[in-house]
Order: C-alpha cells, then structure tokens, then sequence
C-alpha cells in the first residue's frame, strides 16, 4: 500500500501549488490549521480555510491527536531534553513538530514530508518509525 | 526507560515523490469538493503572503 503524504504548515506555504493536485492521497495535521487560522487576515482568506477545513473534514483528512498522542508526544520530548539530543532551546521549536510525527507514527501508512528536515530527524531518534522526506526531494 | 512501542524501531520504507501520485481521472463529487476547496485556500494563502509577506513562524 502506498503511504500518504503529511505536509506541516511551511511546507503548504511553500509548495501550495503542487499541493492541490495531491489533496485526494494527503493527510493534514489539525495544528497546521491553527497556525493558518491564526496568521489569516483578510475575512475572505478566513473563509476559505473555513471551507477547506470542513471539506477535509468530511473527507477524513485531518489527523487530531488524542490526549495520549500529547502524553506520549510530551514523554518524546522529555527523552530529548534527558539524553541532550536537542538543544534546550530546541525543545519549544520541536513541540509542534513532534506533535505531527506522533501522528504520522500512529497513522503507519503516512510520512511527513517537511523543509525542516533537521528538526524532524531529531524528533525520529525518539520516534524511530517516523518516515520523513525533504519537501525539496519529493517535489522534484 | 520504555518507549512506547509505536514509536517503533527506525525501520523505514522507501517513500513515495508526488510525481507518484497521478489524480484520478474520473473523480467523485466528493474529490472534485476537495479539490476545489484546496485550490480556494490555497490560492487565498498565496494572495495574503503576497500581499502582507511571509506568515509569522509559530514554532519560533
């Protein structure tokens, strides 16, 4: 079976072009709508993403975590921060981030595909199943 | 200390490009909804970067 692709907010920000054409295979985390609905400003943008959101919605397309995805999100960033493998001041950057790959983890047929590569390798040495690829890679 | 065991064991497959992925043809109304529904947003994504520049990182 053909795994799923995840984009996180950057990454929609970058490649919203070619991200239309993949809507029907992809999977999206539901932070990546706060920080969209957070950042909007004009009230037709609002709408839109309103639309898209419900649209997903209905689709099965939106990935939420669970009270135990937070628990055991926040248990993966306590390895990292116990074995020194982020930097402290890493570990805020990385709460979102780990967030979506302990969905992907969960949803086994799906990989994040990210511009932030680095942080996401961090997070896979506490996450070892999380499969990811640079945006840069699969969109060429 | 015990990781969870979904975290898994660093195994991965070989992923996917989105060249891979090849619409379908004959879509559902259900797909041709979607599809709209992402082009409208983002669409209105890259009308507000152009206007007001790049969205404030939250991970930062």
């Amino acid at each position: 079976m053909v795994k799923s692709p995840i984009f996180d907010t950057n990454t929609i920000e970058t490649y919203s072009n070619e991200i239309e054409n993949l809507v029907e295979f992809s999977y999206f985390p539901s932070i990546i709508f706060f920080e969209l609905i957070a950042t909007s400003i004009d009230k037709s943008t609002f709408e839109k993403y309103t639309r898209w959101h419900n649209v997903l919605k209905k689709n099965e397309r939106i990935l939420t975590p669970t009270e135990n995805d937070w628990w055991e999100t926040s248990k993966a960033i306590r390895r990292m921060y116990l074995n020194k493998s982020a930097q402290q001041s890493m570990l805020k950057t990385l709460r979102i981030d780990s967030l979506i790959a302990r969905l992907s983890v969960k949803n086994q047929n799906t990989f994040i595909v990210t511009l932030d590569v680095d942080d996401f390798l961090i997070i896979k040495k506490e996450m070892p199943n999380l499969n990811v690829v640079n945006a840069l890679e699969f969109f060429n | 200390m015990l990781k969870n065991k979904l975290n898994g064991n660093g195994k991965s497959d070989k992923l996917p490009k989105a060249t891979d992925f090849e619409p379908t043809k004959n879509p559902s109304p259900k797909i041709i909804e979607l599809r709209k529904a992402t082009r409208e947003a983002m669409q209105a994504l890259r009308v507000e970067i152009e206007k007001y520049g790049k969205k404030p990182d939250f991970r930062h």
